[in-house]
């Protein structure tokens, strides 16, 4: 995953370790500060203890040492086991530069004194950068007094902060409570699952993190092959980077010269126009056109889809004479598509601006934005969600349009005080309407910010060649019925 | 025999220096404040004094001018610590060696085996 969002006011990197797992670095506001003391918890399976092998694997590879301690009886042979289905794993760093030893016995057999005093002789001895405490729950389960586990927490801190060594803890509890573990560390972070519906969505929550600017709130991830992928809530990031965009006056083209020459010449470059139709009415296809005026440009174009594969699109394409099949195979022209089920919308947002980041991308499709819609889980986000997607496009100058579907059985279209018309500069409408006994299908330019347009309603026919525009349709209704094709 | 004592009121901060100094080989005693320090070397004398500059009681420079100011006590070695230095009124006559906190470990014990090579020489 590249750098796609860059916190405004990272601190200094030499305070900062940084995990060097995709989106986490970004929640927390640049990495961990060093030499502290950390708890990571979350019920069983929430991901706890892959995330802090992940961080120590990620640094053992940079040549760091890295002490991993289990507090449960078992071996470390199932941990091993365990780690070994992630690309991260290294099997030739175990035992050189990860190192596994036992607490276990050190605190059953002497309490917290005991494992407190084994702790230092690790440390000591091995000089690790990072070290993991797997199993605080042993420590919990040997009942030591209140003031027993202050102090060793205490101790703890000093100890890790004395031997530059960044530590985490592992626990397996829910819930930001006023326990020793929780108050006394320097960064808590939770691991859980949340239901939608039968679904469940995996999230990671910041509650406290000291001398870093973390963003709050809870943020999706993912565990794939690679280990854990944290995808930041794409609206915090927003609003930590505040990206301004600078309004150009360069136009570019729809890529139907008719339409280009009802609306001055095209589109403003870096804006966001909303195409607006009832299912048929030619969306698609105008967006097609869109990416074609941009590849005729040379431009690195992009489209994002969730109703119509990228096989789909190039027949769709390829009937009304857009041949977007050379550009697909020599990587000018890419196609994101995902089915609007079980997606995480923050994954999606991450990929598509991934994407734009990496390949330069300056016009972008999003085919339906109903999709975002769709695998939202949480619907409340979804403003906030799309003003920070628009601004985002707009900061990176990328010219885009979004299509977006409209019921198709309604006696007449109402405009409404949608928040969602403020996030576009350019609004085209399409729809069918009877004109001279048969339907038609109409285009209306609704919106143009920054410059002027023809407003009457047109009739658009889609042929073998593509859109044209035959004229206001008040001027085919008063023509004889059928002369229109 | 190499006996340190470590003078600080932070509890966690002399159990962890306690535990990494025994596992060099020092052996360790521990006050929390400059009062109970003396104390501790009327009886025993360590081989150098580990002191924190803010205590209550008895802070750091008390400390360090009293045992200057003995003449048993005169030449063990001193080492001050403290986050804020420019807060006190420090005399290099106070101390061998100041150092600032936070310190790594590692460094710690590098200046204070200097410091007691040193001295024994």
């Amino acid at each position: 995953m590249t750098d796609t969002y860059r916190t405004k006011e990272a601190p200094a990197d030499n305070h900062l370790l940084r995990t060097g797992i995709g989106g986490l670095d970004v929640v927390l506001g640049g990495g961990l500060p060093k030499d502290h003391l950390y708890l990571i918890q979350g019920l069983a399976g929430s991901g706890k203890t892959t995330l802090a092998c992940q961080i120590g694997f990620i640094h053992a590879k940079q040549g760091k040492k890295v002490l991993v301690l289990t507090l449960i009886a078992e071996s470390h042979a199932k941990l091993l086991q365990h780690l070994a289905n992630f690309r991260f794993f290294d099997e030739s760093l175990v035992g050189k530069q990860v190192l596994f030893f036992g607490g276990y016995k050190a605190l059953a057999e002497g309490g917290l004194r005991e494992l407190l005093s084994f702790i230092s002789s690790c440390l000591n001895t091995h000089r690790p950068e990072i070290m993991i405490v797997d199993g605080f729950r042993s420590i919990r389960d040997s009942r030591p007094s209140d003031i027993a586990l202050s102090e060793f927490m205490h101790s703890l801190n000093a100890l890790v902060s004395a031997m530059s060594c960044t530590a985490f803890l592992l626990s397996p509890v829910e819930g930001n409570v006023a326990e020793s573990e929780n108050t006394l560390v320097d960064g808590l972070i939770e691991l859980s699952q949340t239901a939608d519906g039968v679904r469940a969505i995996r999230e990671l929550k910041v509650f406290k993190m000291r001398g870093a600017k973390h963003l709050l709130g809870k943020h999706a991830f993912e565990v794939k092959t690679d280990g854990l992928v944290v995808y930041p809530r794409l609206e915090a990031v927003a609003t930590c980077t505040n990206r301004a965009s600078v309004p150009s006056d360069e136009t570019v083209g729809f890529g139907i010269p008719d339409l280009d020459a009802l609306t001055c010449h095209g589109l403003k470059q870096g804006s966001v126009t909303n195409v607006i139709g009832t299912p048929g009415a030619g969306k698609t296809i105008m967006a097609l056109h869109f990416i074609q005026e941009g590849l005729r440009n040379n431009e690195t174009c992009l489209i994002l889809g969730f109703f119509e594969s990228p096989q789909r699109l190039l027949q769709k394409g390829r009937k009304v004479g857009i041949d977007l099949s050379g550009p697909m195979r020599d990587g000018r022209l890419e196609m994101l598509w995902h089915l609007p089920l079980e997606v995480l919308i923050d994954a999606l947002a991450t990929e598509l601006l991934d994407n734009i980041d990496r390949r330069k991308v300056s016009r972008l499709v999003i085919d339906g934005v109903e999709g975002f819609h769709d695998v939202a889980v949480h619907e409340q986000r979804m403003k906030a969600f799309l003003i920070a997607l628009v601004n985002e496009l707009r900061a990176r100058n990328v010219t885009t349009l979004i299509t977006q579907e409209l019921p198709y059985f309604r006696e007449s279209y109402q405009r409404s005080d949608s928040a969602e018309s403020v996030l576009y500069e350019n609004i085209v409408l399409l729809r069918s309407e009877e004109v001279n006994d048969r339907d038609c299908r109409l285009l209306s330019v609704m919106k143009m910010r920054e410059s002027g347009y023809d407003p009457a309603h047109q009739v658009m026919t889609i042929s073998d060649h593509g859109i044209r525009l035959e004229g206001p349709v008040s001027r085919i209704r008063k023509s004889r019925p059928g002369s229109e094709q | 025999m190499k006996l340190i004592l470590i003078v600080d009121d932070e509890v966690d901060l002399t159990t962890t220096y306690s535990l990494l100094f025994k596992l060099h080989g020092f052996e360790v005693l521990t006050a929390a404040n400059g009062r109970e320090a003396l104390d501790l070397i009327a009886t025993t004398r360590p081989s150098v004094v580990l002191s924190d500059l803010m205590m209550p009681v008895m802070d750091g420079i008390a400390l360090s001018r009293t045992l200057r100011s003995t003449a048993d006590t005169a030449s063990i070695p001193i080492v001050l610590m403290s986050g804020a230095p420019e807060r006190h009124q420090l005399t290099a006559g106070d101390y061998d060696v100041f150092i600032r906190k936070p310190v790594r470990f590692p460094d710690l014990l590098q200046k204070i085996v200097t410091l007691m090579d040193t001295n024994s020489n």
